[in-house]
């Protein structure tokens, strides 16, 4: 028996030897830069000039600037709205792709084609579809007679940020599907027939053996998922950028126009480490869901 | 005990690659000649002079803008190497897209490792400048002939930190055919312009009289069109002496007149998220009138679409009851101060300079978009030509974006802002009237003036 603890023991250990080095790589890649940005966050830091630290002042006038305000609300919807959208469109398209039919490689493909595009493209693309002089969305509301007047998708400050979420959710839907049709495939169909012979319905068998067959993917596909959106930059600079007047603007793009329009890495530098905080606290939610379920 | 000997072996093997791919190649330059060349002690003499001469050779980084035109990456690249070969100098020679460049260069001071000299937009340069990060080029602007106004486009202070290679001063692209249909002439004043888009806006079929773009996600086109509508109705933002007078009757009048452009919709309501791209493209695409652009888009029509060039006519900027400004930008030259080879880019700017031929057959390539720095040379046959002429002509009147405030950091820091597109905006999606935009503008003036 003490053999045996022993023996754990030294696994242990060699465990935590054998993560020196990526720990190590680790801190060297990606802690010192967080380090000195956070340390930035505090000082009045312009691009090519000395930081002098300057305590909580950026702090303080991040709190009190309403942009701000507003681009995390736009981030907290921007984030919440994509991933409900394609995490219950990832649920449907993988269940329906998951049934015998003619022609599902076809669409397993064609499905692929949003995630495998570069973010550039997509948004050039959508630009391009949602301009409301020549772009095909306003076009085709035009001729079905639904809108009487273009719809001003990209400069109307009440409907430009819920454009840029469209994109983002046509692109992230395919990532959440394939995760879901990959863990779907491996269930054991016996199980469902066996279920079909005890009486359970559609509904029952998914709610009973299929959600918590895949509920584990689907916990680590909306945690990634989550932590991309909630820091997308690309995709509403490309579409929107930010604008007008800040009504698409979310937390990575205002760090964007602080940082590259407004010169002032340090003010940047707060408003990004300022949301540090909450992406930790989603990380432990996520933490504590997959400690209790185990 | 074989296990945790194992684990320390890999565990010292892995951070020991680690730090070698981190470090630098230095030990591969070096490195002992294959079997069957050279004797020993002879490769060894032979790496050891190769290491010698490679580490006293001087690599120039030059960063030059990357333009429309192909010729002048081709020209631009010859003059690198010659350069490199009269002066034995290695010059490592980069296009970087005008829209990357700032970003780029940001990153790269902050990363220790700027290039030494770039070419690139007076106004994103000019920033660098301000950010005290160009070197002083007084001496090169005392050595050639440059013309007036071309002595004031680097002049911070009483510094000069930028050297001018070419102005590129923007013109009124018109779509004469649009105008013709409805037996319109050309407009000579804004007013005149906006009845006449009236006539000729037809949004119903996808055509928007007028393309001015007001998004603030960067670039010059929109603050510099509300600069001077503001200066053409008598308005200033900042007076010769630094002070704020933003807060004008004039500026109130100028900036009603701009609102009345998009709620009278004569402009695109994409227009407010639109970058200096959207003008070109929407242009481009036909769906637009009327467009305020250096010759950038005359280069793209050559290019892709001559029948659109034919039906295109360049025109002066139109007056305002106060006047008549054209904002005019340049390409310069700018030293990163912390490079490694200040006095070698200083040498590349004079050899550029020093071939005059050279210089005048570069400007020449680039058609009309680019006008040269250099006093004399409007008079060759090139600048004679009636189709050139305006854009020379336009050069001459062209002011500084943020005339007439004086040169110095904070002028630059609120043109990048786009402070005046934002109070723009205000108006246009927040329902501000003009009075309040002019106060707001005034507020933000002032946060940039008043700042310690």
């Amino acid at each position: 028996m003490k053999r045996i603890e022993s023996q754990t023991v030294k696994d242990k250990r060699l465990g935590l030897v054998l993560m020196i080095p990526i720990v190590l790589v680790i801190f060297i890649i990606m802690g010192i830069p967080l380090v000195r940005a956070i340390y930035w966050s505090f000082t009045d830091k312009v691009v090519g000039s000395d930081a002098h630290f300057i305590g909580l002042k950026n702090y303080m006038g991040l709190f009190q600037d309403k942009v701000y305000w507003k681009s995390l609300k736009n981030t907290v919807i921007y984030t919440g709205g994509c991933i409900l959208a394609k995490l219950l469109l990832g649920l449907l398209w993988a269940v329906l792709l998951n049934q015998d039919f003619k022609g599902k490689g076809f669409f397993r493909t064609a499905l692929l084609i949003p995630w495998a595009l570069p973010g550039m493209v997509v948004a050039m693309t959508w630009r391009w579809m949602y301009d409301s002089t020549y772009g095909i969305i306003n076009s085709l509301l035009l001729s079905s007679g639904l809108v009487e007047m273009p719809v001003a998708w990209l400069s109307n400050p009440k409907i430009v940020l819920y454009s840029a979420m469209i994109v983002n959710i046509w692109r992230g839907v395919p990532f959440f599907m394939f995760s879901i049709l990959g863990v779907l495939q491996t269930l054991d169909k016996q199980v469902y027939e066996a279920a079909t012979v005890d009486g359970a319905g559609i509904f029952k068998q998914f709610w009973y053996i299929t959600l918590p067959s895949i509920s584990p993917v689907l916990k680590v596909t909306t945690l990634l998922s989550t932590i991309w959106t909630f820091n997308d930059f690309e995709n509403v600079w490309l579409v929107t950028g930010g604008g007008p007047l800040y009504a698409s603007s979310v937390i990575a793009t205002y760090t964007y126009d602080k940082a590259f329009i407004q010169n002032s890495l340090g003010q940047a530098l707060s408003v990004a480490t300022s949301v540090i905080p909450i992406l930790i606290v989603m990380m432990l939610i996520f933490s504590y869901f997959n400690k209790k379920e185990q | 005990m074989k296990r945790k000997l194992l684990s320390v072996i890999l565990a010292a093997s892995m951070v020991a690659a680690c730090l070698a791919g981190c470090g630098s190649d230095a030990g591969t330059e070096g490195a002992a000649p294959a079997e069957g060349e050279a004797p020993a002690a002879e490769a060894s003499e032979e790496a050891e002079a190769s290491a010698s001469e490679s580490s006293s050779a001087k690599k120039l980084v030059f960063w030059d803008k990357a333009e429309y035109v192909d010729e002048y990456g081709n020209m631009m690249k010859a003059v690198v190497d010659r350069f490199a070969e009269e002066q034995g100098v290695e010059v490592d020679y980069v296009n970087v897209p005008s829209a990357d460049m700032k970003q780029k260069l940001m990153a790269a001071i902050e990363a220790g490792n700027a290039p030494d000299l770039i070419v690139g937009d007076d106004t994103l340069v000019g920033q660098f400048a301000s950010l005290n990060q160009l070197e002083n080029v007084d001496d090169i602007m005392s050595e050639y002939d440059f013309t007036d106004a071309a002595l004031k486009v680097g002049l911070l202070g009483d510094t000069q930190y930028m050297v001018p290679q070419a102005f590129t001063a923007p013109g009124m692209y018109i779509r004469i055919d649009k105008w013709q249909e409805k037996g319109l002439d050309v407009p000579e004043t804004w007013e005149e312009l906006k009845e006449q888009a009236a006539q000729v806006n037809d949004p119903a079929n996808g055509f928007y009289a007028l393309g001015f773009a007001m998004g603030a996600s960067g670039g010059g086109d929109a603050e510099g069109f509300c600069r001077t509508i503001i200066l053409d109705w008598g308005g200033q933002t900042v007076d010769e002496e630094g002070n704020v007078v933003v807060n004008s009757p004039e500026t109130v009048e100028a900036l009603a007149f701009i609102k009345s452009l998009y709620d009278d919709g004569l402009i695109s309501p994409d227009a407010v998220t639109g970058d200096d791209n959207w003008n070109n493209q929407s242009y481009l695409a036909g769906t637009t009138g009327v467009i305020c652009n250096a010759g950038s888009v005359v280069a793209s029509m050559k290019n892709d679409d001559p029948e659109l060039l034919a039906n295109t006519q360049v025109i002066a900027y139109p007056a305002g009851p106060k006047g008549c400004y054209t904002l005019g930008g340049s390409n310069v030259f700018g030293i990163i101060a912390s490079g490694k080879n200040v006095a070698e880019a200083k040498d590349f700017i004079r050899f550029y300079y020093n071939d005059m031929d050279n210089y005048e057959a570069m400007i020449e390539v680039m058609g009309a978009m680019w006008q040269p720095v250099i006093n004399g040379m409007d008079e060759s046959e090139f600048w004679q030509d009636e189709m050139n002429k305006p854009w020379m002509e336009s050069s001459k009147q062209c002011v500084k974006t943020y005339y007439p405030a004086p040169s110095d950091d904070r002028a630059m820091t609120c043109f990048s802002s786009q402070l005046c597109v934002k109070a723009v905006q205000e108006m246009l999606i927040n329902g501000a009237t003009p009075e309040e935009a002019a106060e707001i503008l005034e507020a933000s003036f002032k946060e940039v003036y008043e700042a310690e």
